[in-house]
């Protein structure tokens, strides 16, 4: 079973269902974090792998959104943690998308964060930066007309996107 | 779900510091799964969160269940630190950043425009830092901007430690534990400290066991609603690696030549 075929369980298209494979896993490390739990992203990775390794044993997934799916698992696993260390490790992830946080303290990071700001559309751009070095955010959603949500929400996604972009092409983005 | 529909974002804002029902939790938990925009919320005002500790700005009602539930945990802290890492990467990128003012050490002092004064000095510092690095790792001419090649004569790499209260060292996992930068530069250690009554402070920084470090520079603070955020400069160099350090902050009491201890934290340095 290739990562193609373990990942299209996500979405039909590579690219895409890259993406949301990297989506899921932050949603499920969140997911644990706000648990409480030791290791979260540990939890995490063992919630994909079981995943996935029913899926290269022949599962087939029905929920309409295979989120779910997994998230069913999650329970299963935040269970367990709480009783014993989780090791089924049924399938390898080591091929599956790049997955760690971007470190802005290494000096490459800082310089490809420029270049990076570039590929952000003007509205991304300066939400983002305002955002993060003035300290009055709700004047500031007024100033750009949205709610307090709705620029937080603006701001996450154009860092998300900055993260994606400096990850792919700096050995700080790369799954340690 | 549409991004100006207001959320109930007290529940929100207490799913994230631990203070809500199973029941809640569920509600919360149903909602982030089936709905992608909706946990952006939750993750855009958790990040809001960290930043307004991170700039001293949450009200308490928030700050002490977020230092008690969030910073206790390692990913908590991680979280924190990736954030302000963020914070002075942008700003340090922004275009038409000016040129740096090294901020004044000011005593009790706090004006309009200090947040972006810090963030102009912090551009430089950390463009400074970028090149230090870049040429301590590689040997060579380093590849940065030109406004850092411009201002990296004027200004020392610099990196923030923020203390949290009620950690220990007895526990590594429950530690402020900070990794020490390479070569020279400074260290800021920063706390945040109720605001109540405070008046004049000094810092004892010492390692545990052993005799107090002089701390030259005078103490930094800001006001933050009902919260003062004190910090200090010290040269990183004053810092071993693989050392547990206690810094107490210190209330000058109505009676001269006494000393009230206002907080203390622990933390450890590793290399």
């Amino acid at each position: 079973v290739t990562t193609t075929d373990l990942l299209s369980v996500l979405d039909a298209d590579p690219d895409r269902a890259s993406e949301k494979y990297i989506d899921l896993f932050e949603r499920l490390t969140k997911f644990f974090q706000w648990r409480g739990s030791n290791a979260p992203e540990d939890l995490a990775q063992e919630t994909l792998r079981r995943g996935f390794g029913k899926v290269a044993a022949g599962a087939v997934i029905y929920a309409a959104k295979p989120d779910s799916y997994f998230f069913g698992i999650a329970y299963n696993v935040l269970r367990e943690s709480r009783h014993t260390a989780a090791t089924d490790r049924t399938v390898s992830l080591d091929d599956l998308p790049l997955l760690a946080g971007v470190d802005f303290r290494e000096p490459e990071t800082r310089i490809l964060l420029a270049q990076c700001l570039s590929r952000l559309t003007d509205e991304e751009g300066i939400a983002l930066t305002r955002y993060y070095t003035e300290e009055d955010r709700s004047n500031l959603a007024s100033e750009l007309g949205v709610s307090d949500n709705a620029l937080r929400v603006r701001v996450l996604r154009a860092k998300r996107k900055i993260n994606r972009l400096i990850g792919r092409g700096t050995p700080a983005g790369r799954l340690k | 779900m549409d991004p100006d529909v207001p959320n109930d974002e007290d529940l929100l804002r207490r799913f994230l510091v631990g203070e809500v029902s199973d029941q809640e939790r569920e509600q919360v938990e149903r909602r982030f799964i089936a709905d992608p925009d909706f946990y952006d919320s939750l993750r855009g005002l958790e990040e809001e969160m960290l930043l307004s500790y991170h700039q001293g700005r949450l009200p308490d009602r928030w700050r002490l269940p977020f230092e008690s539930h969030v910073l206790a945990t390692a990913e908590g802290r991680r979280d924190l630190d990736r954030m302000g890492a963020f914070q002075d990467a942008l700003a340090a990128a922004r275009p038409g950043v000016p040129a740096a003012v090294p901020p004044q050490r000011r005593w009790w002092g706090f004006e309009p425009g200090f947040g972006l004064m810090w963030a102009g000095a912090a551009a430089v510092l950390v463009l400074a830092a970028g090149l230090w690095v870049s040429r301590d790792e590689r040997g060579g001419a380093p590849v940065a901007p030109d406004a850092a090649q411009r201002n990296a004569n004027i200004a020392r790499p610099l990196a923030t430690f923020v203390l949290v209260p009620g950690l220990t060292r007895s526990d590594l996992r429950q530690s402020n534990i900070f990794r020490l930068p390479a070569g020279s530069g400074d260290i800021r250690l920063e706390l945040t400290v109720p605001a109540d009554g405070v008046g004049d402070v000094d810092a004892e920084l010492k390692p545990v066991g052993g005799a107090p470090l002089r701390i030259a520079s005078r103490p930094q603070v800001r006001s933050a609603g009902n919260s003062l955020v004190v910090s200090w400069l010290i040269p990183a160099n004053d810092l071993k690696a693989t050392t547990d350090y206690l810094l107490t902050l210190w209330r000058s009491s109505t009676s001269p030549g006494e000393r009230e201890a206002i907080a203390s934290r622990f933390f450890s340095t590793v290399e």
